[in-house]
């Protein structure tokens, strides 16, 4: 139930777009301009997005560390909380460092701390938040220093982690925090967010584009809007073909299908399939590129035979890099894969 | 957690049932005398314990001595063991007691069911006391042991030992304690488990458990009156050791399983035996009845290769290909399996051991890793152990399958229904929320009076009433919410709340309380446990089990004052010195103005105590600062306490010898149940106790953590079912980056590769990236080392076996070659980095799926020895290259033909000759080495060169020293062509070693440096630089003088870059130097400058 509560506010509250009232919106790149600033419009992780909404409601935040792939709201969550819990404190309550900011242990031990001794009338239940962005580029150093930090200053502030690799984080700190992991956006948050945004920017799409979208996004929502800003910045229509286009590389529904046709021994068809992505201009470094990550999760393979595959297209890979970017390597790495499920009886010379 | 049931906890159930069995079966008919009397002694046990039981006060208790304790837990222990256990162990040491085995073999055959097994229970009586070396069996056990036992550790993937108390010394490796080791065991148990247990008691104020341990205790109290000088023989003796050890395993194992199903276990011990079949309703009995029990098979007929019988072989901790899916698993009444005990051996069909065990975990049953005769249940699969199919034949013991266990599940009732055990475990479980209750209660007064003193002291001030009313009026409203952490809430306010790692504490306290008379006695009296002789104490642990909560408790119970000071304080050399003199020679000013009366902190709070937190986070910017505060320890007048996670880190070492060690465990599940119960209650959240147990074996007893997990999942729940708590321990599982050591057993021991295994190719890859230098090289390291899993289908056929495992073997080999190919285009010129998923696959995962298995049997994970086989080769590649660098004016040979063709010859004639011929040989060898333009370093290059018979590391080939010094000083005395000289080469000597240098001091010496042997370093430099110049001499010193100018003038101006660099004094020093020795001046410049500088 509060899942579905969660996914219709962020579709009510997400047509309008968030300009933080500047009319000249078209400069904005949409992935700001669509920016959630209330949790409720926070698209995925409900589960963890309802417990935060909790946590801004009533306020005693714990530390947390926020961690999981790119694009998915790590970042946006963490300032909408902040944003939510502070109101019009946030200015004075929040100290927001990111990797571009100097992180060192002396600015741990220096402006963080001073930070967290400072005195600021907030409202019962609230505290200062420091929020440190993609903290798994912090030194060890560093977060050694923030350790009782944390602990010795809880009653007044209270620190967000967000990071993409939590194994960064040295673990007394992961002891001391609450771990939120966020997963992968589904398709299907990726696209109602998509239509939303298309309808705000009256952006012509068809189906398979957005499809091809999402697709390419892989559930990262910030590339997700950011190929659908490009193609209709530069084709003004959203089309499979056109987001193929900005995205620019081979289609793994497409290197799938040859790959799938080398396992069926079928090596007339996977030779037509590349031959298609070879004359789509694919350079045949991007195609053995795409080639290795779709064995790796290609589910009809058997692991083993995946693992022989990679070890074809390995060597292909080092001879493509090795300069010979020709066709013919990657015939041949299709016609050796081909192989590798054909009984071996069938290529001895007959006496 | 009950230690008693460890050791005394056993004998009465044991005993009480041994005696019936000998009644009805006169199994042990044969035994010879000793043993009669151990019988003997075992039939009295349980009479004289049982009434005494309850007239004996429970101060017995402490009164009992630890080694009467221990004596006597050494027999409960073996009474404990199986048969065949016993056999082995007795028939060890009487070689020509075969017969009589055999008879008793016999006998156990008629004890058990069949009596058609009889024959083969001869033989396997027969071979398993010869056939069953010591190590194997326990292995076998202890390999398993230790595989439950450190699974909270094992989890976390870290090297923290799991802290039940009791393996205090037991190493986590599979490995049985030295027996001399042995001797000093009773002593640590005195401290460390018999206490805590004491507290625990303590803790939970009334306990009517007492009843039950107290007769154990008595048993205990009374024995060794009994114990006669026979049984006190040697032989007597080191079998009982042997037995202790083996028990403690066994029992150990069972502990973190035993939840809260513990106590029952225990009450219904000793009236089992006797009453279960009574009380055992109708109803639950014919369900018991109706489940359908699988034959167990044969204890496996022993040939000779039984002995190889290796736990690591038996895939039973894995998933099996046929793996049910987690939801198909049956549903059942909550709780319904309580009170009964589980044993799960050899490889179900359809469910991976995890799997089952969480399975009977969840429905509130217990797990035990060993079967023994208060085990319910039998799980049995393919290939058990041949020892449990012993032990069940020989206690008879229900044994099931899979199916058995899920009819199980869905027949009884919740809460186990009224058996026996689900009745004494329903009755614990009151207790247990009684005494949560209680706790809650008791926390809940004492915030309630700290309310009220305050409010008190308000109204006494009265000048200042109104603004502390205020204050305090604030503070209440802030209460009313309280906002504060759970985790700041929630600590613990009394030593007795800190959960686990009691003795530690204790020694803590003491150490503390003892401070102050150390210091009068100067430290030189060692006191009981040794920490007399310690200024500083040296707290570490893995994170998140009360260390500084310790440590502060400590302090402000024994009335001092803190300075903490934490890794957000810079503590560089100069401000641990400079920052902690101001501290050590002051008095704490709030016990100095203190008046003592109203503000209730007493005049007696001057002292103060020094709290370092977090020692090993001294980094970077705080430079030195490890070295100064070992230097302060040494010296300090006050008590230090310092505290760090990892204390074998080689920049910890300055501590050595310096600070008392205290190491802290992470607690056990049961240690710290209670206290997230009582939090859980005040909280009004439901928590089950198994959801509990999930989340603390989850987090690897991290309090902290788990504390902080009931606080998040209460904002949104009130209840928490026991997938809800295995989800969030799994999403709240620490991350951290593998160490080479756990990558390569992950990968290749941890079931990665296993059909049903969820991980895919990815996670492996992922692996790989934990450190993506180390990872091939230790997997290569270590690739032979496993029981390849792929052969197992070979079993039955060991020629086969062999055949395929050097396939895979090979395959392996290939793969990792083919990995070396990419490594090459990465790290080679190319720098190809986008190779980096490709090196992993080939180098990393595609070896390991060929050879995956278990690691058991093959020792430790070994480092990689790549590393030092590298820089060897690479020093004797440099060798070859400077040989073949003078003989160059000679031999137009090149690097590879001087090696191959040359040297041998070579050898022959410069090394052999000498040792052969000894000193008589010296002019013609000098002579033939000058011909060669040869040096006496490429002399003993050549040397070192040697090759199979010529390995100069073989004692035939090393040289006599007479021979050697006649020739060494011969070499000296003459002069010696030379046919160039690099310049290089001249600066070498003396740049390396002051380049050298700062690295090792870094790393260790550094300390002693900065600790303020100045003088004794300085001995140490000066001599060092002897040595450089006498080297240095001998090179420089050699005829043709152009050369030595030559080098002279480079290193001149090298030295003057190397001085102005430096500060001015030394460099005036060098000056002065410098006019008396020009010469070495120069390596004293370089090396002292260097030296300087970096202090």
């Amino acid at each position: 139930m509060a899942r579905a509560e969660s996914s219709k506010d962020a579709e009510n509250n997400g047509v309008k777009a968030h300009t933080n009232g500047a009319s000249t919106n078209y400069d904005l790149p949409w992935v700001e301009k669509y920016r959630p600033v209330f949790l409720d419009d926070i698209v995925g992780n409900t589960e963890t997005i309802e417990r935060l909404k909790i946590i801004a409601k009533d306020g005693n935040m714990p530390h947390v560390i926020i961690s999981g792939m790119p694009g998915i709201g790590k970042t946006t969550s963490v300032l909408c909380l902040a944003r939510q819990l502070l109101g019009d404190a946030y200015k004075e309550a929040v100290l927001e460092l990111n990797a571009s900011d100097e992180r060192g242990i002396d600015v741990v031990r220096n402006r963080i701390k001073g930070f967290a001794q400072k005195k600021v009338t907030l409202p019962g239940g609230r505290q200062k938040i420091v929020i440190l962005d993609e903290a798994d580029s912090m030194t060890s150093g560093a977060q050694q220093a923030l350790r009782r930090t944390m602990e010795i200053y809880s009653g007044t502030t209270r620190f967000a982690f967000a990071c993409n690799q939590s194994n960064k984080i040295i673990e007394p700190l992961q002891s001391r925090c609450a771990i939120l992991r966020y997963s992968r956006l589904t398709d299907g948050q990726v696209v109602k967010r998509l239509y939303q945004i298309c309808k705000a920017e009256n952006v012509e799409y068809s189906d398979d584009g957005i499809a091809a979208l999402v697709f390419s996004a892989e559930g990262d929502m910030r590339q997700a809007i950011n190929n659908l800003q490009s193609t209709f910045a530069g084709f003004g229509f959203v089309s499979g073909d056109n987001v193929f286009r900005i995205v620019d590389s081979p289609h793994p529904v497409k290197v799938q299908a040859m790959l799938k046709s080398c396992q069926e021994q079928k090596i007339d068809d996977a030779l037509d399939s590349l031959k298609e992505l070879w004359g789509l201009g694919y350079s045949s470094h991007d195609i053995i590129t795409t080639m290795f990550r779709v064995t790796k999760t290609l589910p009809s393979l058997s692991e083993h035979s995946k693992l022989e595959f990679v070890r074809e297209i390995g060597f292909t890979h080092m001879r493509i890099l090795e300069g010979v970017q020709t066709y013919l390597q990657l015939a041949g790495c299709v016609a050796k894969l081909c192989k590798l499920n054909m009984k071996p009886q069938l290529f001895a010379l007959p006496k | 957690m009950d230690i008693r049931s460890f050791f005394g906890g056993n004998p009465p159930a044991s005993s009480a049932e041994k005696p019936k069995a000998k009644d009805t079966k006169p199994k042990r008919g044969h035994k010879i005398v000793q043993d009669e009397e151990d019988e003997g002694d075992e039939d009295v046990k349980p009479k004289r314990a049982t009434p005494k039981k309850k007239q004996l006060p429970e101060t017995v208790l402490e009164e009992t001595t630890a080694s009467d304790y221990f004596g006597n837990g050494d027999r409960g222990g073996k009474i404990k063991r199986s048969d065949a256990g016993r056999l082995k162990t007795r028939g060890k040491p009487v070689a020509d007691e075969t017969p009589k085995k055999q008879a008793n073999g016999g006998n156990v055959g008629a004890n058990g069911k069949s009596t058609g097994r009889k024959k083969k229970d001869v033989s396997y009586v027969e071979l398993d006391a010869e056939d069953f070396p010591d190590d194997n069996m326990l292995d076998d056990k202890v390999v398993e042991n230790v595989k439950s036992e450190a699974m909270v550790g094992r989890r976390m993937g870290d090297d923290y030992a799991a802290g039940t108390d009791v393996d205090e010394d037991q190493p986590l490796l599979p490995k049985r304690t030295p027996r001399s080791g042995k001797r000093t065991k009773p002593k640590d148990h005195e401290q460390d488990d018999f206490e805590p247990d004491d507290v625990d008691m303590k803790d939970t104020k009334e306990d009517d458990d007492f009843v039950v341990p107290d007769d154990d205790e008595d048993i205990i109290a009374n024995k060794p009156g009994k114990k006669t000088p026979a049984q006190a023989s040697k032989k007597r003796k080191s079998v009982a050791l042997e037995d202790d050890d083996d028990d403690d395993l066994e029992m150990e194992e069972a502990k973190p399983a035993k939840k809260r199903a513990a106590p029952a276990k225990k009450g219904t011990a000793a009236g089992k035996a006797k009453k279960e079949a009574l009380q055992d309703s109708a109803e639950v009995k014919a369900i018991f009845d109706s489940i359908p029990t699988i034959q167990a098979p044969e204890p496996p007929p022993k040939d000779g290769e039984k002995p190889k019988f290796q736990f690591g072989q038996h895939p039973s901790s894995t998933v099996p290909a046929a793996a049910v899916d987690l939801n198909e698993l049956p549903q059942g009444e909550e709780n319904c399996l309580a009170g009964l005990s589980f044993v799960f051996t050899g490889q179900l069909e359809r469910l991976g051991r995890e799997q089952g065990q969480t399975l009977v975990k969840q429905y509130g049953g217990r797990c035990t890793g060993v079967p023994s005769k208060k085990t319910s249940f039998v799980v049995l699969g393919e290939d058990a152990g041949p020892k449990k199919l012993e032990t069940i034949k020989n206690f008879n013991l229900k044994v099931i399958n899979e199916d058995g266990l899920f009819a199980l599940i869905q027949k009884l009732p919740a809460n186990g229904g009224d058996s026996v055990a689900a009745e004494k475990m329903a009755e614990k479980r009151e207790k247990d929320e009684a005494n949560v209750r209680k706790a809650a209660a008791e926390m809940e007064k004492q915030e309630k009076e700290k309310l009220a003193a305050q409010k008190a002291k308000a109204a006494v001030n009265g000048t200042g009433s109104k603004v502390v009313a205020q204050q305090s009026k604030g503070k209440e409203a802030a209460t009313g919410p309280d906002t504060r952490l759970w985790t700041v809430r929630y600590a613990p306010q009394q030593l007795a709340q800190i959960c686990g790692n009691k003795g530690q504490v204790d020694k803590l306290a003491n150490w503390l309380k003892n401070f102050p008379k150390n210091q009068r006695t100067h430290f030189k009296l060692a006191g009981a446990d040794g920490s007399g002789v310690f200024r500083a104490v040296m707290i570490h642990g893995p994170p998140g089990i009360g260390k500084t909560t310790a440590a502060h408790l400590v302090a402000k119970l024994e009335g001092y004052d803190i300075v903490e000071s934490n890794a957000s304080d810079t503590r560089s050399k100069k401000l641990v010195e400079s920052g902690l003199k101001g501290v050590l020679s002051t008095t704490s000013l709030m016990g100095y103005f203190s008046t003592s009366k109203a503000d209730g902190i007493d005049a007696s709070k001057k002292k103060l105590v020094l709290i370092m937190d977090e020692v090993d986070g001294m980094s970077a910017g705080d430079r030195g600062g490890v070295g100064a505060l070992a230097a302060v320890c040494k010296k300090s007048q006050v008590p230090m306490i310092l505290i760090c996670n990892d204390r074998k880190l080689p920049k910890m070492k300055p501590f050595d010898f310096v600070t008392f060690d205290l190491a802290f465990r992470r607690p056990t599940t049961d240690q710290i149940r209670s206290r997230i119960m009582t939090i859980a209650f005040r909280e009004n959240l439901k928590l089950p106790p198994n959801v509990v147990n999930a989340l603390i074996e989850g987090s690897g007893a991290d309090i902290r953590q788990v504390v902080n997990m009931i606080s998040s999942a209460k904002l949104d729940a009130q209840t928490m079912s026991f997938e809800d708590g295995k989800d969030m321990s799994k999403a709240w599982e620490k991350h951290i980056v593998l160490k080479p050591w756990d990558m390569v057993t992950k990968i290749l021991g941890g079931g990665l590769f296993n059909p049903a295994s969820k991980s895919s190719l990815n996670d492996k890859q992922e692996l790989y990236f934990n450190d993506h230098e180390f990872a091939p090289l230790m997997l290569q390291e270590n690739y032979l080392g496993t029981n390849p899993q792929r052969t197992n289908k070979y079993n039955d056929n060991p020629k086969l076996k062999k055949l395929a495992l050097l396939d895979f073997v090979a395959r392996a080999a290939d793969s990792i070659s083919d990995g070396d190919l990419v490594d090459r285009m990465i790290h080679g010129s190319q720098q190809q980095w986008s190779l980096m998923p490709t090196h992993a696959m080939l180098a990393f995962v595609r070896p390991a799926s060929f050879i995956y298995g278990s690691l058991a049997g093959h020792g430790q994970t070994r480092f990689t020895a790549w590393l030092g086989k590298n820089s060897n080769q690479s020093k004797l590649l440099r060798m070859v290259k400077e040989v073949q660098g003078h003989m160059r004016l000679r031999v137009s040979a090149d690097r590879h033909e001087i090696r191959q063709t040359y040297l041998p010859i070579l050898y022959e004639q410069l090394i052999k000759r000498l040792k052969v011929d000894g000193k008589e040989a010296v002019p013609e060898v000098i002579e033939l080495m000058d011909s060669y333009f040869l040096t006496k370093d490429d002399w003993e290059a050549i040397h070192e060169l040697g090759v199979g018979q010529a390995d100069w590391e073989k004692p035939e080939n090393k040289i006599e020293t007479q021979a050697k010094s006649t020739f060494t000083r011969l070499y000296n005395q003459q002069s010696h062509p030379m046919p160039f000289m690099k310049a290089s080469q001249v600066l070498a000597p003396k740049r390396a070693p002051a380049k050298e240098r700062p690295d090792i001091e870094e790393a260790l010496e550094e300390s002693a440096d900065e600790a303020g042997d100045a003088a004794e370093n300085a001995d140490a430099e000066a001599k060092e630089e002897e040595d450089l110049d006498l080297s240095k001499d001998k090179y420089v010193k050699q005829p043709k003088k152009r050369k030595a100018g030559a080098a002279a003038g480079k290193s001149t101006a090298s030295k003057k870059k190397k001085t102005a660099t430096a500060s001015k004094d030394d460099e005036e020093e060098e000056e002065d130097e410098e006019e008396e020795k020009p010469k070495k001046g120069k390596g004293k410049a370089a090396v002292k400058s260097k030296g300087k500088a970096k202090k």
